[in-house]
C-alpha cells in the first residue's frame, strides 16, 4: 500500500514537472549577433561576401544571404560551419549558423542560456527550441537523421512575411 | 442462551472442536475473501491510477509535439528556411499518433468528459495542422500574402490555447479521477484494517470462550467421573449426573454406570459361589459317608430285605451318588473358575465305566421304558475316571431325558489309533427332537439359556463336561442326527500325553484346561 502510494505520488510529482510551458522568453534582449548590429546594411560590413551558393543566396524577395570567408566562429567550444547573414531590403534582418552533432546542440543551447536565459527542461528535448524576446527569435535545432543543427537570430522586424510587429505567437 | 449451551454440551468432543476451531477458520476464511476483494479493487484503482498517469504524460507530450509544431512553423516562416519542414512534418506525424494514443488511453475510462475532451483536442488539432499546412502549401506556390493574414489573424494562437486549455481540463479530470479512486482505496483500506484488528480481537475471545466451555464441558465431568470411580472402588454406591449427555462424556458416565451395576451382581455371585462352594465343600465328606454308608447298607441287606425295601435302598443308593457328583461339579467348577483343574490320571475299562454309568440312571431308563444300546468294545484308557464318570452321567442324563417314551438311547465308544496316537470316542445319541441349531454354538457355554431344567439343577452340566474334556486335551461336540436326535460326542487321548508329577500325588496330574472345539 505504500508502496502504491509512493508511486503515485511520485507520478505526480513527474507529471507537474513534464508539464510544457510556453517557449522560453529572452531575458537580454540582442540586437544584433557576433559583432553585427540589426538593421545594419550589407555595406557597413566591407568583408561580407554574397552567398555562392546560388540556393541559399536569394531564398526569399527582397532577401540577400551573404558569407564571411574565411570567417571561423566557436561557442561555447563548438565549431560552426557555415554562417550566413541574410539582408531584407539591405538590413541586417537574420543570422544562420549550422554545426554537426547532438553534443554540440547540447553545448549551444547552453551557451544561449547562459546569455540569454534558461529554457524549462521539458522543452529542451523538442526537435526546435526557440527564445522569444520583443523583436528577436533564437531558434536552436537538431536532426537527428542527418546528424546536422541549425542556429537562428532572427530578427522579427526584418523578416519577409511580418515586420510590423514583434508578436510572434501568432504563428 | 441454555437451549445453546445444551445442544452444545449434546456434540461430540470431535464436533465441540471442529465448532471452536472453526471460528478462527471461518475468520480467515472471511478476512482472505475481503482482502482478496479490496486488493483487487486496490490493483484495479492502481491500475487506473497509473492509466491515467500515462494518460496525462500523453497529454504533456502532444503538448510538446504542438510546440514543436509550432516552432517549426514558426521558423519556416520567419526564415523561409525548408530546413524547418523537417521536424515540422515529424512533429506532426508524432503529433496525429500522440492523438491515437490518446484516445486509446481514454477508451474505456469511466469519465466519459474525458472521452469527449480527448476527442475535440484531436479535431483541433487536426484542424490546426490542416491550416498551418494549408499556409505552407500556399507560400510554397507563392501566395505569401494569404500567410501573412493567416499570422496577423492569430488563429494558430487561438487554436493552441485551446487544446493546451482542453489538455489542461483533460488533466484536471485525471487528476480528480486518480484523487477520487486513491480515497476509495484509503477508505477501503481503513475497513480492511478494521476488519482485521476487530475481527482478530472477537476471533480471540470467541475461541478462547470455546475452548474454556470444552475444557470445562470434558474436565468437569471427568472429574466427577473419577470421583465416581473412587466410589465404586471403596464399594459404594456412585451417582452419574452426566448420564444423560449425548457426548463421549455421556457414554463414558453411562458405561460406567453400567459397569457398577454388573460389577455389584458380579460381587454378589461371587458372594454366592463362595458361600455354594463352602456348602459344597461341608456336604461332600458327610455325603460320602452317607453314599459308602448306604452302598454298605445295600450289600449287607441284599438277601434280607424284600424286594420294595431293597428297590428303596438301591434309589436311595443311587441319589446319595448323584448327590456326591452334583457335590463335586461345584467343586470342580469352583475351581477351573480359579484356572486350573486337577486331574487324577488311572487306567480302567472304559467300557466297564459306560456300564457303571447306564447302571446308575437304571431307575430312571425303566421309569421312562427306554431301550439302552451300549456298543462298547473292552477299552483300557488313561484318564481321570472320576471326571469322565460325570461327564458320561451328564451325557447319558440329557439323553435319557431328552428322549421320548419308549425310544431308544444308544452309546457307542471306540478306540482309534496305536501308541500315543490312540484316542478314545465316545458318542451318545438320542430319539429326541433333536438341537436347536441356534442354540448349538453356546451349547457348552457356561451362560446358555436353559428351557428345561435338569435334574442337576445348575445348568452347567454341558460346560462341566466342556471342561473335563478339555482338561484331557480332548474335544466335544453336539450335532443333530440326520434320522432325527441329537448326538453328543467326545473325543479325548487313550493315553496320557503330560503329566504333572508335582500338581498331585501318586499320578495324579494337573492339565489346564483348554476350550474343547468343534471339529
Amino acid at each position: 500500500m505504500t508502496l502504491h502510494l509512493v508511486r503515485v505520488v511520485g507520478c505526480s510529482l513527474l507529471l507537474a514537472a513534464m508539464t510544457p510551458a510556453e517557449a522560453a522568453r529572452l531575458t537580454s534582449e540582442p540586437t544584433g549577433f557576433n559583432g553585427y548590429t540589426w538593421g545594419a546594411r550589407s555595406a557597413e560590413y566591407p568583408s561580407l561576401k554574397l552567398a555562392m551558393d546560388p540556393a541559399v543566396a536569394h531564398p526569399l524577395p527582397d532577401m540577400d544571404v551573404y558569407e564571411n570567408p574565411g570567417e571561423v566562429l566557436t561557442l561555447n567550444g563548438v565549431t560552426l560551419g557555415q554562417i550566413y547573414y541574410r539582408f531584407y531590403k539591405g538590413r541586417l534582418g537574420g543570422i544562420q549558423l549550422t554545426f554537426e552533432g547532438r553534443e554540440n546542440r547540447e553545448k549551444l543551447r547552453q551557451w544561449i542560456e547562459d546569455r540569454y536565459g534558461k529554457v524549462p527542461p521539458p522543452e529542451r528535448k523538442q526537435k526546435n527550441i526557440e527564445w522569444h524576446g520583443a523583436n528577436t527569435v533564437i531558434n536552436l535545432g537538431y536532426d537527428i537523421m542527418t546528424n546536422q543543427g541549425r542556429l537562428w537570430f532572427i530578427y522579427l522586424l526584418l523578416t519577409p512575411f511580418d515586420n510590423s510587429t514583434s508578436d510572434t505567437s501568432g504563428y | 442462551m441454555l437451549a445453546i449451551r445444551a445442544w452444545f454440551l449434546n456434540r461430540t468432543l470431535t464436533s465441540k472442536l471442529v465448532l471452536v476451531f472453526s471460528t478462527p477458520l471461518l475468520f480467515v476464511v472471511i478476512v482472505s475473501t475481503l482482502t482478496l476483494l479490496v486488493f483487487e479493487e486496490f490493483e484495479s484503482a492502481e491500475h487506473l491510477v497509473m492509466r491515467s498517469s500515462q494518460i496525462r504524460a500523453q497529454a504533456v507530450y502532444h503538448l510538446e509535439l504542438l510546440y514543436s509544431v509550432q516552432n517549426a512553423f514558426r521558423g519556416y516562416v520567419l526564415t523561409g528556411d525548408r530546413a524547418f519542414l523537417t521536424p515540422y512534418n515529424e512533429s506532426k506525424g508524432d503529433l496525429d499518433l500522440a492523438g491515437l494514443e490518446l484516445a486509446m488511453l481514454v477508451k474505456d475510462s469511466p469519465s466519459q468528459s474525458q472521452r469527449d475532451l480527448v476527442s475535440d483536442v484531436q479535431t483541433m488539432t487536426r484542424r490546426l495542422i490542416e491550416e498551418k499546412d494549408d499556409i505552407i502549401a500556399r507560400i510554397e506556390s507563392g501566395a505569401r500574402d494569404k500567410g501573412i493574414s493567416y499570422i496577423k489573424s492569430g488563429r494558430g494562437q487561438d487554436l493552441v490555447g485551446m487544446i493546451s486549455s482542453l489538455l489542461g481540463l483533460f488533466q484536471s479530470a485525471a487528476e480528480q479521477i486518480q484523487k477520487e479512486r486513491q480515497a476509495a482505496v484509503e477508505t477501503k483500506r481503513f475497513v480492511v484494517l478494521r476488519v482485521i484488528v476487530g475481527g482478530t480481537l472477537l476471533t480471540l475471545l470467541l475461541t478462547g470462550l470455546g475452548v474454556i466451555v470444552v475444557a470445562r464441558s470434558v474436565t468437569k465431568p471427568m472429574s466427577s467421573l473419577a470421583q465416581a470411580a473412587l466410589e465404586i472402588g471403596e464399594s459404594r454406591y456412585a451417582v452419574f449426573p452426566d448420564a444423560d449427555r449425548q457426548d463421549e462424556v455421556g457414554v463414558l458416565s453411562r458405561s460406567m454406570e453400567e459397569m457398577q451395576r454388573r460389577l455389584v451382581s458380579a460381587e454378589r455371585l461371587a458372594a454366592l459361589t463362595r458361600i455354594a462352594t463352602s456348602i459344597a465343600h461341608d456336604l461332600r465328606t458327610p455325603l460320602l459317608g452317607i453314599e459308602q454308608g448306604l452302598q454298605g447298607l445295600q450289600f449287607f441287606t441284599d438277601s434280607q430285605l424284600s424286594g420294595e425295601a431293597r428297590q428303596l435302598v438301591g434309589d436311595l443308593h443311587v441319589g446319595a451318588r448323584l448327590a456326591v457328583g452334583i457335590v463335586q461339579d461345584i467343586l470342580d467348577l469352583y475351581r477351573q473358575a480359579y484356572g486350573e483343574l486337577p486331574l487324577s490320571y488311572t487306567q480302567f475299562r472304559l467300557d466297564q465305566v459306560v456300564r457303571e454309568v447306564v447302571d446308575l440312571l437304571k431307575p430312571e431308563i425303566a421309569d421312562r421304558r427306554l431301550e439302552i444300546t451300549v456298543s462298547a468294545p473292552p477299552a483300557e484308557i488313561t484318564a481321570d475316571q472320576r471326571r469322565l464318570y460325570r461327564v458320561l452321567v451328564n451325557l447319558l442324563d440329557n439323553a435319557v431325558k431328552n428322549s421320548p417314551s419308549g425310544g431308544n438311547v444308544r452309546i457307542i465308544v471306540s478306540v482309534r489309533g496305536e501308541g500315543s496316537a490312540r484316542r478314545a470316542v465316545v458318542a451318545v445319541e438320542d430319539e429326541g427332537k433333536g438341537l436347536d441349531p441356534a442354540a448349538l454354538d453356546t451349547l457348552f457355554e457356561p451362560n446358555r439359556p436353559v428351557t428345561s431344567p435338569t435334574r442337576m439343577g445348575t445348568g452347567l452340566g454341558l460346560y462341566l463336561c466342556r471342561i473335563v474334556i478339555a482338561s484331557h486335551r480332548g474335544t466335544i461336540w453336539a450335532e443333530n442326527r440326520s434320522e432325527g436326535g441329537a448326538r453328543f460326542v467326545f473325543d479325548i487321548p487313550a493315553e496320557v500325553m503330560h503329566v504333572d508329577s508335582t500338581a498331585d500325588r501318586g499320578r495324579s496330574t494337573s492339565v489346564q484346561a483348554e476350550s474343547a472345539n468343534r471339529p
